[in-house]
């Protein structure tokens, strides 16, 4: 795309409003992508701050230990307190098993519970004959069972947690993406934003300064123009007076007369600009229209004297002249 | 039934055993003893005192409301807190090792635990915790009001059935 076409495109009044509404789109979406980030991180965080496996991996060691203490108590190797506290271990993990997993009911571990809860209700009660052989071989074998429930619930719950915390982990991940995915773009359209209200605001300067009909510096480029020069040792002011525009007017028209201007107008921008490659020095030309009093020091007429630069006169005869030749083709 | 010798012998060897298994009995009532020593602090292994619970109810107390994941329900946990224990053996930072009567063993900064407001829970809901039901101590954070707390790196800390504490 060209230079120009790219500028027309920027400045095009459908090209803004589609960049502030594809950044209005692309801010809301940012905002539903981030409460939806927000609510997976949770999520995630719920899902992974506590490890259920490690309880029920505990249970299972500690369930296999009251087994053992049985054991060697009815073998006559340990006191009865220290099978006591081996009963009050499993007695607080019955207490504090997990029976939920990331907020939702773990029936397998609802199930194991319960029948930890019997063996233990039944063990409280032979606890005074546990030293009794066939009743501590029954009570062993018991507890050797719940203990390998025990061990099968650690590892179906360590799987089921898995998939949750993953299921979180890929949800919070694909968020991010697409998160920041939206936040570039939002970033891209803001520099687009930007360079087009630069250029409109360059555009409005140019405007402000500029005579729409000549494309020449206005009066309000005038005022600003003193204020750049300041300092510099050699200045050029040129004022212009148009003769024999009024009759141009009459005789051809308006609408030619502004032609006229618009001529002069790159008359003038042409010489301006090769005395400022010249002399290295910028020359303003505030223009007066058709019919204006001119004072000044340098008037530019037919006869007149000669103009700064030396093709300024043959210009402004050639212009005049092409001026009244279309008027008289029209005319004739 | 003829009553034989071997009966009588078994039956008095019976009632031996079960007199025998009454008196233990008493022993564990005994480890439920508010006034028996249940606490060990220790240094480097260097022991530096030992305290039951009715010590421990002596010290100031601190009431904590939460929701644990150990507990369908609110509970209501009593106890010094701890940097006021601490502050007994002039232990303001540094690693500590939590000794529970299962075995678990965890290491903690005492920062962590007092920063984060940790109990030496004694009371469950206005009662002392038996041995079956997480006592005699309980190392409890204010869970509910703090979502910061609320992560692996707490719940680990939050011991139950704590019976050692050992400080360096």
């Amino acid at each position: 795309m060209t230079r120009p076409s790219l500028n027309r495109l920027l400045g095009a009044p459908w090209f803004v409003a589609a960049l502030l509404l594809a950044t209005t789109l692309m801010a809301l979406a940012a905002m539903e992508i981030s409460v939806q980030t927000e609510n997976y991180q949770r999520g995630l965080f719920e899902a992974s701050s506590y490890d259920a496996t490690f309880d029920y991996s505990r249970a299972q060691i500690e369930i296999e230990r009251l087994g053992r203490s049985i054991e060697r108590f009815q073998a006559g190797t340990i006191d009865r307190s220290r099978l006591e506290a081996a009963f009050a271990v499993v007695m607080t993990r019955l207490d504090t098993i997990p029976a939920q997993m990331v907020g939702r009911p773990f029936l397998d571990a609802v199930a194991a519970r319960d029948a930890l809860a019997m063996t233990c209700d039944e063990l409280q009660a032979l606890l005074p004959v546990i030293a009794e052989r066939n009743v501590a071989d029954r009570m062993v074998a018991r507890l050797d069972e719940i203990a390998r429930t025990f061990s099968r619930l650690a590892t179906v719950a360590n799987a089921i947690q898995g998939d949750i915390v993953e299921g979180w982990r890929t949800r919070l991940s694909e968020s991010l993406g697409d998160l920041g995915f939206t936040l570039r773009l939002l970033f891209g359209i803001g520099l687009v934003l930007v360079v087009v209200l630069i250029q409109q605001k360059l555009r409005f300067r140019r405007q402000a300064l500029t005579d729409p009909l000549t494309g020449l510096p206005n009066r309000a480029s005038f005022k600003k123009w003193s204020p750049r020069v300041a300092g510099a040792k050699e200045i050029a002011i040129a004022v212009v007076d148009i003769d024999l525009f009024k009759e141009v007017n009459d005789s051809c028209g308006h609408q030619r007369g502004d032609q006229l201007l618009c001529d002069l107008g790159a008359i003038f921008q042409a010489v301006t600009a090769r005395c400022g490659e010249d002399r290295r020095r910028r020359v303003r030309t505030p223009v007066r229209r058709a019919g204006g009093a001119a004072t000044g020091r340098n008037r530019l007429r037919r006869g007149g004297s000669p103009p700064p630069c030396a093709s300024k006169q043959l210009l402004w005869r050639s212009a005049v002249d092409h001026q009244y030749r279309n008027c008289g083709r029209q005319r004739g | 039934m003829a009553i034989t010798r071997r009966t009588l012998l078994g039956a008095g060897v019976s009632t031996l055993a079960y007199a025998m298994n009454l008196r233990h009995a008493g022993a564990a009532a005994d480890f439920d003893d508010p006034a028996r020593a249940v606490l060990t602090v220790t240094r480097n292994g260097e022991r530096l005192g030992a305290f039951s619970r009715n010590d421990l109810v002596a010290l100031p107390q601190t009431r904590i409301s939460t929701c644990t994941p150990w507990a369908a329900a609110v509970m209501e946990y009593e106890g010094p807190p701890v940097a006021q224990f601490l502050s007994r053996f002039a232990v303001r930072a540094g690693q500590l090792r939590l000794l529970a009567l299962n075995d678990y063993l965890v290491t903690a900064d005492a920062e962590m635990l007092i920063d984060g407001g940790a109990i030496l829970a004694i009371k469950e809901n206005g009662a002392f915790m038996p041995a079956s039901s997480k006592g005699p101590v309980f190392v409890m954070f204010p869970f509910d009001s703090d979502p910061r707390l609320q992560s692996q790196q707490y719940y680990a800390r939050a011991v139950w059935q704590l019976i050692e504490i050992d400080v360096s």
